[in-house]
């Protein structure tokens, strides 16, 4: 019986371990928008009554009014910063041109 | 007389082998296992039915506002890409392991998406789940207007490129998550 109930236990208490790694997918989910490559594309080409379009420049929009208000960091732990100052070692894929912070503006 | 009696005979074995069936432990359970056509059709065609007559008086709002992509888009990368995908991605451990498999909705199934794939089943499902299946019902946490935000987001889903998702899913601080 008691070994019965240490058996369950671990087992109980290893599965939670295992749901507690599972959604992996979630480590990525904070992540600054990527709206210097939207900036850098060719607006002109660009259909903006298309509703994806317009979410994206609304999303963009707000990023930068974010970034511009000068006190980044304090209280976002959520990866906040300027898209173009990627500094700090982070760079874990997120921005996929890789021209974009070794080029002098 | 004798009809009877023979057709009581019959229908108590059926029921008496139905229960031994269920009993017996002969069905194979495993999620590994593939179901039998017959199995798969009756199950495939009891979810269809059922979806669209729960769902026929749903009145659907307007989908098109980019407000509504906006606010969709991080829900859906944080509770449904897992399973469902998104752009650049092709399976994940869920999108394998589960039976039934949770549909790619970053394509869009045009051979049959006529009828079960209209929003108002989407919202139907989204917010009720599907029973025996990976599907959870999100209405229990999530009120309507979150629910078709996020269907609003997965009937453009398959025009997205990964570039235009990763956008439109970032979540910033101007749409973090309120109601969790
Ligand atoms: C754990 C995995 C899982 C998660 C997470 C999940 N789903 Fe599902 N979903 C499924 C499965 C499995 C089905 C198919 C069920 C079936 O066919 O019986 C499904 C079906 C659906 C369908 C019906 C698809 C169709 O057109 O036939 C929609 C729409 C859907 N899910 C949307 C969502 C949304 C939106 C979310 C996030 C809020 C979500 N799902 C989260 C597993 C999941």
């Amino acid at each position: 019986m008691k070994t019965k109930i240490i058996v369950l236990t671990t087992a109980l208490l290893v599965s939670m371990l295992v749901a507690a790694h599972d959604p992996k997918e979630h480590a990525k989910e904070s992540k600054a928008p990527d709206c210097q490559s939207l900036a850098s594309m060719d607006h002109a080409k660009m259909d903006m009554d298309d509703p994806v379009m317009k979410a994206m420049f609304a999303k963009c929009k707000d990023a930068m009014s974010e970034y511009g208000d000068g006190h980044d960091k304090e209280n976002h732990d959520m990866d906040m910063k300027d898209t173009a100052s990627v500094k700090d070692g982070d760079h874990d894929g997120g921005h996929n041109d890789d021209h974009g912070h070794d080029d002098p503006h | 007389m004798q009809i009877l009696k023979l057709l009581l005979m019959v229908s108590v074995i059926a029921v008496v082998s139905i229960f031994g069936f269920v009993y017996s432990g002969l069905y194979p359970i495993g999620a590994d296992d593939s179901h039998t056509r017959v199995v798969y059709w009756a199950l495939e065609t009891l979810l269809e039915r059922s979806v669209a007559n729960a769902s026929k008086d749903i009145v659907v709002p307007a989908l098109d506002d980019p407000k509504l992509l906006l606010a969709g888009g991080p829900d859906y990368n944080e509770m449904c890409a897992s399973c469902h995908l998104k752009p650049g991605k092709s399976e994940s451990d869920l999108s394998l392991g589960l039976s039934p498999e949770p549909p790619n909705l970053t394509i869009s199934d045009g051979d049959h998406g006529d009828d079960h794939d209209g929003p108002e089943q989407r919202f139907w499902v989204i917010k009720h789940g599907i029973k025996a299946s990976g599907m959870p019902a999100w209405g229990l946490t999530h009120d309507d207007q979150r629910i078709w935000a996020m269907v609003a987001f997965i009937q453009k889903l398959p025009e997205l490129t990964p570039f235009q998702y990763q956008i439109l899913t970032a979540r910033t601080s101007s749409n973090e998550e309120h109601s969790h």
